[in-house]
């Protein structure tokens, strides 16, 4: 044979092979177009998502918020839960109770940088005495380690004492949750374990300056229910800070406004940053609460975008006079 | 009929072969991979508290500053951006903006009663700047000074201490308010002093004012949007009393005299615009604007280089929120 027509093969063979080639790797390219999403992926497939069960009871007016004004906070806290009904009004026998103080650091109660601890103590008396509970768990997620946290704040020691159940976070202990409609809490771990058989939750948290948000106050403190890495919210505060109360319907919340943390918040570090204010509030409405806390802080509601953007969502009203409040000075 | 040269040779498919194994086995693991997608390889772990880096070689060795009655009770902690937020939370980006470089933190606990405990957090900065402005803009108003300590660089409350040194600066945070304590965290404070190595401790801009009758400790820096002005960055603020009035006086070094002006001429609309009322220009030092801004006098100045601003009377409330500077 001659060597023409053997080159020729080989070039109709190289032609063939090549377009064979670039046919594979188109469809490799079209297959993968049309495979892409955008979205980011999701939980493992075995997760289902949660949701926080709406532990709110039903509306009454006039017993909507409640404000006093004392210097004893266990004096204070009696008289502002009286006066939205007592906590029979919230607690039923047999009820399995959850509080979620706010627990987020390593310091020591005076710093006011985490929930007090006779305050939390002295519901979760209320709780069991007077609401006939059986059982009362506190919980939180701390930013710094949990031991230490419910160690140093004192918290650890007067639940255990007041008889609750003290839950540290473990991995197990968190799902994923979605809230419907929100922009930011999706497919987010969440410490849901000591929720999920709770029959009521209430929130206890100190008033406190916030760099970054502005205020740390009652809708702020179910931050602490956010796993995973929930410092990225930071650059969109206000909104999560507005998801939050709408991830989880507490029945109730305390806000401690007798030593208010009016600067370098949310850690404080010194008691200069305190200012007594001598004020208990208690709210089924986490919106009407950090209204009137706001006012603690020398703010306006209108310096807390997240509080407005709450509103707008339905957590609650920061027409305060609306609600009747109940003020005792 | 099919020519020898068209037939695959045995090497040839065996090769072939083994590609296409290859590339299946390929596939196969993405998917294996992708199928057992977690959310924590992305750090989205549910539990995520305290990421707590080893000791970096270069850093200080914070056991050095123990204060005479206590004991060391934990691992020394070191911070970087991205988990500095574990540590101080919503502070952090106050830190990360003004040059932030790492967290060392070590507690000190009574060597007799260990509920008695003190917190020490050293933060390196970048700059000299960057470490005054941290310190400066934090500090609370109360405070007194540190004996045999420039005021304007150190204070101390009854529960702990603060100050500020080339890089550095150096919170201390007591778990009470007692002696113990006390003499605890200055026992820190004067082992700091003396074995921080840092070259250099100046701050630019702080050697251009006046001390004579500046309000002791009021210096602050602002790095960045003083007032609510986005081109406003590093002015520092003092207070001064002058004919028994308070003045607060801001400066900035705008670093030509054309860009001075051209900032002192657009902040003058700034205050224009929020409602200040013009009262007329200034002549003399590079010229300038007086300005009625609701009851509070204020001057608007240039000075070579210097952006100047004076406020005189009314109440004014010091922070910043929302990057206006109101006191």
């Amino acid at each position: 044979m001659s060597a023409e027509p053997d080159k020729k093969l080989e070039r109709r063979e190289f032609m063939i092979r090549a377009t064979k080639t670039a046919a594979a790797i188109g469809a490799a390219g079209v297959a993968a177009k049309l495979l892409y999403t955008k979205e980011s992926p999701s939980a493992k497939l075995s997760e289902k998502l949660v949701s926080f069960n709406d532990f709110s009871v039903p509306s009454k007016e006039g017993q909507v918020l409640s404000v006093v004004k004392n210097a004893d906070r266990i004096e204070g806290v009696n008289k502002a839960i009286e006066l939205l009904g007592g906590i029979e009004r919230f607690v039923s026998k047999g009820d399995t109770v959850v509080i979620k103080p706010n627990v987020a650091f390593a310091t020591p109660a005076m710093l006011g940088a985490t929930a007090n601890p006779e305050l939390v103590a002295e519901v979760v008396r209320l709780c069991y005495s007077r609401g006939g509970a059986k059982k009362v768990i506190v919980a939180d997620n701390p930013i710094n380690d949990p031991a230490s946290c419910f160690r140093l704040s004192g918290i650890g020691k007067a639940a255990t004492e007041a008889g609750a159940k003290v839950v540290l976070p473990k991995a197990d202990y968190f799902k994923y949750t979605t809230l419907e409609g929100g922009e930011l809490i999706v497919d987010w771990p969440v410490f849901y374990a000591p929720f999920e058989k709770a029959d009521k939750v209430i929130g206890i948290s100190p008033v406190k300056d916030h760099q970054r948000s502005g205020a740390s106050m009652s809708m702020k403190n179910w931050y602490g229910l956010l796993g995973g890495r929930r410092n990225i919210f930071h650059q969109n505060i206000h909104t999560i800070i507005s998801e939050l109360p709408q991830m989880i319907k507490p029945t109730f919340v305390i806000l401690d406004g007798t030593n208010v943390m009016m600067t370098n918040g949310p850690t404080g570090g010194s008691v200069l940053d305190l200012k007594r204010k001598d004020t208990i509030i208690a709210s089924t409405d986490l919106v009407a609460a950090d209204s009137y806390g706001a006012g603690l802080l020398d703010m306006k509601v209108s310096d807390l975008p997240y509080i407005t953007k709450a509103e707008k969502a339905g957590v609650g009203t920061t027409n305060i006079d609306s609600i009747k409040p109940k003020i005792v000075t | 009929m099919v020519s020898e040269k068209d037939r695959v040779g045995f090497t040839e498919r065996i090769v072939g072969v083994f590609i296409l194994f290859l590339l299946v086995v390929i596939a196969v693991l993405i998917c294996i991979r992708q199928g057992n997608y977690g959310l924590e390889r992305f750090g989205t772990d549910p539990v995520a508290a305290g990421v707590i880096e080893s000791v970096s070689a270069e850093g200080p060795d914070l056991t050095t500053y123990l204060p005479a009655g206590f004991a060391v009770s934990a691992s020394q902690e070191e911070y970087l951006e991205d988990n500095l937020s574990d540590k101080i939370n919503g502070k952090a980006p106050l830190y990360i903006e003004a040059g932030f470089r790492r967290l060392y933190y070590q507690g000190y606990s009574a060597e007799d009663d260990d509920e008695v405990w003190l917190g020490l957090y050293l933060f390196e900065m970048t700059s000299n700047e960057g470490a005054f402005s941290v310190f400066s803009t934090q500090r609370r108003s109360g405070s007194v000074e540190i004996e045999g300590f420039d005021e304007a660089f150190s204070y101390r409350t009854e529960n702990g201490a603060n100050f500020v040194k080339g890089n550095f600066y150096i919170e201390i945070i007591g778990s009470e308010v007692s002696k113990k304590i006390q003499e605890g965290f200055l026992d820190c404070v004067d082992k700091f002093d003396d074995q921080i190595d840092v070259e250099g401790t100046e701050v630019a801009g702080l050697d251009v004012i006046d001390r004579g009758d500046l309000e002791a400790g009021s210096i602050k820096l602002y790095i960045k949007s003083a007032f609510g002005f986005g081109e406003l960055k590093n002015v520092y603020s003092a207070k001064y009393k002058v004919r028994q009035e308070k003045v607060t006086v801001f400066w900035s070094d705008c670093e030509s005299q054309d860009k001075a002006k051209e900032t002192a001429a657009k902040f003058v609309d700034f205050l224009v615009e929020d409602g200040a009322k013009d009262q007329g220009g200034i002549d003399g030092l590079g010229g300038g604007h007086i300005l009625d801004y609701y009851g509070l006098t204020e001057v608007v100045i240039t000075a070579g280089e210097f952006f100047g601003r004076g406020t005189r009377g009314g109440n004014q409330r010091s922070g910043s929120r929302g990057g206006y500077i109101y006191e």
